[in-house]
Parts: structure tokens; sequence; C-alpha cells
């Protein structure tokens, strides 16, 4: 299959900045959703806004359908659809007024043509009853759907999602999700996110970027089975951390009856009582992240 | 439901209708509106006892700055759009080249300033039909008024599309408009108080009739397609514009055109600056200079004089004797700030070295 996206030693060193943003990225994409799951600072948005051609990568090269972004910017934003991390537009406009005037600016140039196309993508977001609103007075999802209404103008080849989820509600959220799960069907979808629930559920492939270096791409089955055998369940009190060797770590707690019950990721049983549990993307992502080893507590 | 879709037919189209819409929406443009119609109601009533086409005349020389002042902050206005917006990240990834964007944005610009013009139309529709009577300046008056709108206009603009292209950030461009505009009016206003509007206005815009704002504006087009060197290009006559604001006054009766001494000193100062921002510009000067003291027929006149010293200053230089020459400038700048020299001084000074 031909990929949609390929970055091949992908770098970016921002001017007097002492570590890289990025640090040789190697990446392939093809069609569908694809997650860049990491911390903030991770280089996520950089990353996006290198395929975004907002950016020149400082190193390496990042290819789409072909095209070099960093050389062929020209040809290679008409197969882009972009929303980045804070998305806001011309607040005295309409949102149909924004989204005709960015169907021009995509040369779409027949009104008839456009007329269809803002149909479309109004209907797409469930935005047709706002039409009508200025952009001031949206709510922030809203203004994200109005964000992704706009990405989908002229239905490019790609879209890239920056952190889209971030200041939803969950409702909101869950609809987005599953929005950019059905565009993801006709195209390839990068949607980038530090929230692992976010890719869990909706992308078959995922890349873990933190301090500008890839550690991690595959499915998130694969993911998750990072963390086979390190996690566990066991009774933690009060005292916890005294009672847990010091490189455990303590991921969630529950109440029972015989007192708390901790989700512990640790190389070997923490406790002589702890019993072995399913990991999950979570535990697969902190285990990656190397956020297990004492160093978080 | 029906979306409605505008009827534009292209990105420029785009780009000029929504910036003129949302310059509607900016109170600065409101209040320089204001402005205006507040200087022509106090310059009319201030004035009413002249004649229609010296009133009209007066009124418009007036308005020229504001006209400059309103065509860069509007011009800045759209320029800055999708930064003020937060919506550059996307603007940036849309597939519209750069040349679209800055002819939308400049004519967007030039639209925003119809009601200026609407203004100034005023201005010679009030007298006439208040005084009852047309004399035979307004005509005149008027065609002259336009030209100068007009260039003033393209003046504000270029210098506005000048500063994008250099300074990406939208508050230093404004800081530096603002710096320039004061500077300006503050060397001008010391140089000659009862005419500093004028020049600021004019200055700017013309050198020998020759419209500088479309040079400049020339060049940011240019600079925007990927012509690196054209900033440099644009610099000249911008530089050149500066230089004249900075000696001379407007309608050819100013110190500096009196002067062939500080028009010598001024053309050699200009061709040093050329010199140093370089790309072969300063050639291309030298050649002009030495073509008109050589083709000049009349051995007397100021163009030939000055071309004459230029060539010879700059032979000066090339022989090593560049404090000499800044020596010399010197003395003839100080000789001429106290208005004492003739050519005969200068001949004199010049010679003396």
């Amino acid at each position: 299959m031909e990929h949609t996206v390929i970055l091949e030693s992908l770098s970016m060193r921002y001017p007097r900045s002492r570590k890289p943003a990025l640090d040789s990225i190697d990446l392939e994409l093809n069609k569908g959703m694809f997650g860049i799951l990491g911390p903030n600072g991770a280089g996520k948005t950089t990353l996006l806004r290198i395929l975004a051609t907002l950016l020149r990568p400082t190193g390496g090269r990042a290819v789409i359908f072909g095209h070099d972004v960093a050389q062929q910017p020209d040809l290679v934003r008409p197969l882009l659809g972009y929303l980045p991390q804070d998305f806001n537009t011309y607040r005295q406009l309409t949102i149909e007024q924004t989204l005709d005037y960015i169907a021009l600016l995509k040369d779409i140039n027949d009104a008839q043509a456009r007329r269809q196309e803002l149909e479309r993508v109004l209907s797409l977001v469930h935005l047709t009853k706002e039409r009508r609103l200025q952009v001031r007075h949206l709510s922030g999802g809203m203004k994200q759907r109005l964000g992704i209404a706009q990405a989908l103008l002229g239905s490019p080849r790609i879209l890239i999602v920056d952190e889209p989820t971030a200041g939803l509600d969950p409702e909101e959220r869950i609809r987005f999700r599953n929005l950019l799960a059905d565009l993801a069907n006709e195209r390839t979808v990068i949607l980038s996110t530090h929230i692992v629930g976010d890719v869990e559920k909706s992308c078959g492939h995922l890349a873990v970027i933190s301090q500008g270096k890839l550690l991690f791409t595959g499915e998130p089955t694969a993911l998750a089975k990072a963390a086979y055998g390190m996690v566990w369940e066991t009774h933690v009190n009060d005292g916890a951390p005294e009672s847990l060797p010091a490189y455990a770590c303590v991921v969630a707690t529950r109440p029972t009856r015989t007192g708390r019950i901790g989700r512990v990721i640790c190389p070997h049983p923490p406790t002589p009582d702890s019993t072995p549990a399913e990991p999950s993307l979570e535990d697969g992502y902190l285990v990656i992240m190397g956020a297990c080893r004492g160093d978080s507590k | 439901m029906r979306t409605v879709a505008s009827q534009q037919t292209n990105p420029v189209q785009a780009i000029a209708s929504l910036e003129w819409r949302l310059q509607l929406h900016s109170k600065g443009y409101w209040f320089s509106l204001l402005v205006l119609i507040g200087y022509i109601l106090f310059g009319l009533t201030d004035n009413w006892e002249l004649a229609p086409g010296n009133l009209a005349a007066q009124l418009a020389d007036g308005v020229v700055p504001i006209i400059f002042v309103v065509a860069g902050f509007v011009t800045l206005n759209c320029t800055g759009r999708e930064q003020t917006e937060q919506f550059s990240e996307v603007f940036y990834t849309l597939p519209v080249d750069s040349r679209a964007i800055y002819t939308g944005k400049t004519l967007g610009a030039a639209l925003s300033l119809l009601p200026h013009f609407g203004c100034v139309a005023a201005i010679f529709l009030v007298p006439i039909i208040g005084q009852g009577y047309i004399d035979a300046t307004v005509a005149s008056a008027w065609a002259l008024a336009v030209g100068q709108m007009i260039l003033a206009g393209l003046g504000g603009l270029s210098v506005a599309m000048f500063l994008t292209a250099v300074f990406r950030n939208v508050r230093l461009r404004y800081v530096v408009l603002l710096f320039w505009l004061f500077g300006m009016m503050g060397l001008n206003g010391l140089a000659r108080i009862d005419g500093f509007n004028l020049v600021l206005g004019l200055s700017f815009l013309t050198i020998d009739s020759v419209p500088y704002g479309f040079s400049a504006l020339n060049g940011f087009f240019r600079y925007q397609r990927g012509h690196s060197a054209s900033l440099r290009w644009a610099a000249a006559p911008l530089n050149s514009a500066l230089q004249q604001a900075l000696w001379n006054r407007s309608h050819g009766h100013g110190f500096y055109e009196e002067s062939p001494v500080l028009a010598g000193a001024a053309s050699y100062l200009t061709l040093l600056w050329l010199d140093h921002i370089g790309a072969g510009v300063s050639e291309q000067a030298l050649a002009r200079y030495a073509q008109t003291a050589a083709n000049t027929e009349a051995p007397n006149t100021t163009q030939r004089r000055i071309a004459e010293v230029v060539l010879e200053l700059h032979r000066q230089k090339q022989a090593g004797g560049s404090a000499l020459v800044g020596k010399t400038l010197r003395q003839l700048l100080e000789l001429a700030a106290q208005r004492a020299i003739t050519w005969d001084d200068w001949e004199a000074v010049y010679s003396g070295q």
C-alpha cells in the first residue's frame, strides 16, 4: 500500500533552543485515523505544523502524497485540512460567512458548488441551524466544530487536527471523536492529543512522542502490551507509598469494602497479595513514557 | 434552508471584500473619519470668507497627511488581520498564494478609503453650494487635490506594505510607523513650521514628480513573490523620499530645491546609502549622474551642477578621501542650515578642499 504521509529523519530545532523540538522522527502513515500521543511540550504541535506547511523542518523531510512539504508547499496545501490547537477566526463574521470565505480561498470559485459544499460541511458538523450566529457568540464546542468544518471544505485527503477535544465537555468530546472516526473512513486523519482515551477509542494506529523523540509506533493493542506483566492490583492504604517499592506507580485507586484497591505498574508483584491485571492503553503509555520508574512519585 | 454563498468568484475579491467589511468594525477607522470630518468642518467655518477655490485648496492641503496616516492604518489593519484575529495558523495553510493575498488586502485597504475620499469631495461641493458661485481656481484646486489625495493614500499604503514586508510582527509595525510619522512631523515642523502638513504628505510620495509610493508598493509585491533583492530595491526610493522629507517642502518652493548645494549633498548621501544597500543600484545611479553631467548642454543648470558635484564627491571617496568627503558635506550642511550658502560659496568650500 502506498503511504500517504512519510516522515524521514524529520528534525526541528528552534533558534536559540538547546533541545531539538523533533529529533529524527521516522513514520509512515496510511488512510485511517492516526493518533499522536505525548505529554505537553513533546513536539506534537511542531510535527503537525510542519505537516501543515507552517514550519520548515531543520532536518530530514516530510512527504505527503509524494510531495515534499518543505519544497512543494503549494502542492501540499490543496490536499490538507488543518485544525490548530487554538482555533479562532474572524469574530464579526457568521459561521456561513466564515466558511464561504475559506471556501473561496480554497479555490471553490463557483457559487453553486460553494453553496453545496457549505451545506455538506455544516450538516456534517451539525451547525446548520447555527449558521447565522456570529463567531464571537459561539461556545467552545461550536467553535471547534466550525474549525473542523473549515478543515473539511474541499474534501481534503489529509486532515490534521491538533488537540481538538481540549476544553470540550464529555458529550461534545465523544461526538467530536466519532465525527473524526467517520471522516477517517475516506482519508488520513492525524490526531494529536495528550488524552489517551481519545486515541484508544478512535485510532487504528498511533505514535508516542516525548521530548521530540519517537518512543513507539504501532497499534493501540501493541502499546497496551508494552505493560503486559507489569500491571497489578493490590491493597493500598493511606500509607501506600511506604508499603510499595519506590519504582512502583499507582495509576488509579478505587474504594472497596476491605479498603482501597490500587492499580499499580511495577516490573514484579509490588506486594505479596498483588494480583495481575489486564493492561490498558494508558498503562502501556505510562510504561513507554518511563513514568513508572520511581520518578513520578 | 439554503446557505447564502457570496457571488464572489476568486480569492482576491473575497479577501478585498472581507477586509473592507471588517474595517467597518474598527473603532480606529471610524475615529479617523470623525477626525477628517471635524477638520473639514473646522476649516470651512474658519476660512469661510475665502473664495471657493482658495478655501477648497487650503482644506485639501491639510487633508493630505490625514489621508496618508489613515491609509497606513487601514493597510496595517488588513495585513495584520490574521494575527490579530488568531486565524493565521489556518490562513497560511490555505492554498492561496501570497500574490492574491496581498493584492486582495491592498484592494480592501483602498476600498476602505472611499468614505474619506467622499469627505474630500465635500470640501469642494460645500463652498460652491454654500457660497453660490464658482471661481476660476476651483477646477485646478480640485485636480491638484485629487492627485494629492490619491498619492497620499498610495503613500500611506505603500509605507505600511513596506513595513509589513520588513516586520511581520503586528505591534512592532505599528510602533515603527508611529515613530516614523512623529519623527517626520517633528523634523519637518522644525524645518518649516508653516509647511509641515504638506511636506508630511507629499515628501513620502514624489521626487521630481515620480510617485515613489508606486515603486515601494511594487517592491513589496516583488518581495512577496520571492524576489529577495526587491526590498533593497524598494528601499532606495523610500530612502530618497525620506531624505526629501528632511530637507524639502512641497510645491517646489523648498529650501532643498532652492539650494543646489544642498541638492548635491543630498544626492551624494543618497548615493552612499544606495551603495550601502547594494545590488548594483548605486552603479545605476552613478551612471545616471554621469549621463546628466555629460548631456546637459547649459553649463550652469542646477541639474548639471548637482550631477557634477555628486560625481566629484564620489571620485574623492574612491580615491580614499572618505573623511574628506564627510567633512565637506558637514560643512556644506552647516552652511545650508544657516541658509547663508550660495552656489559660489559651495564652489569656494569645495575647491578649498
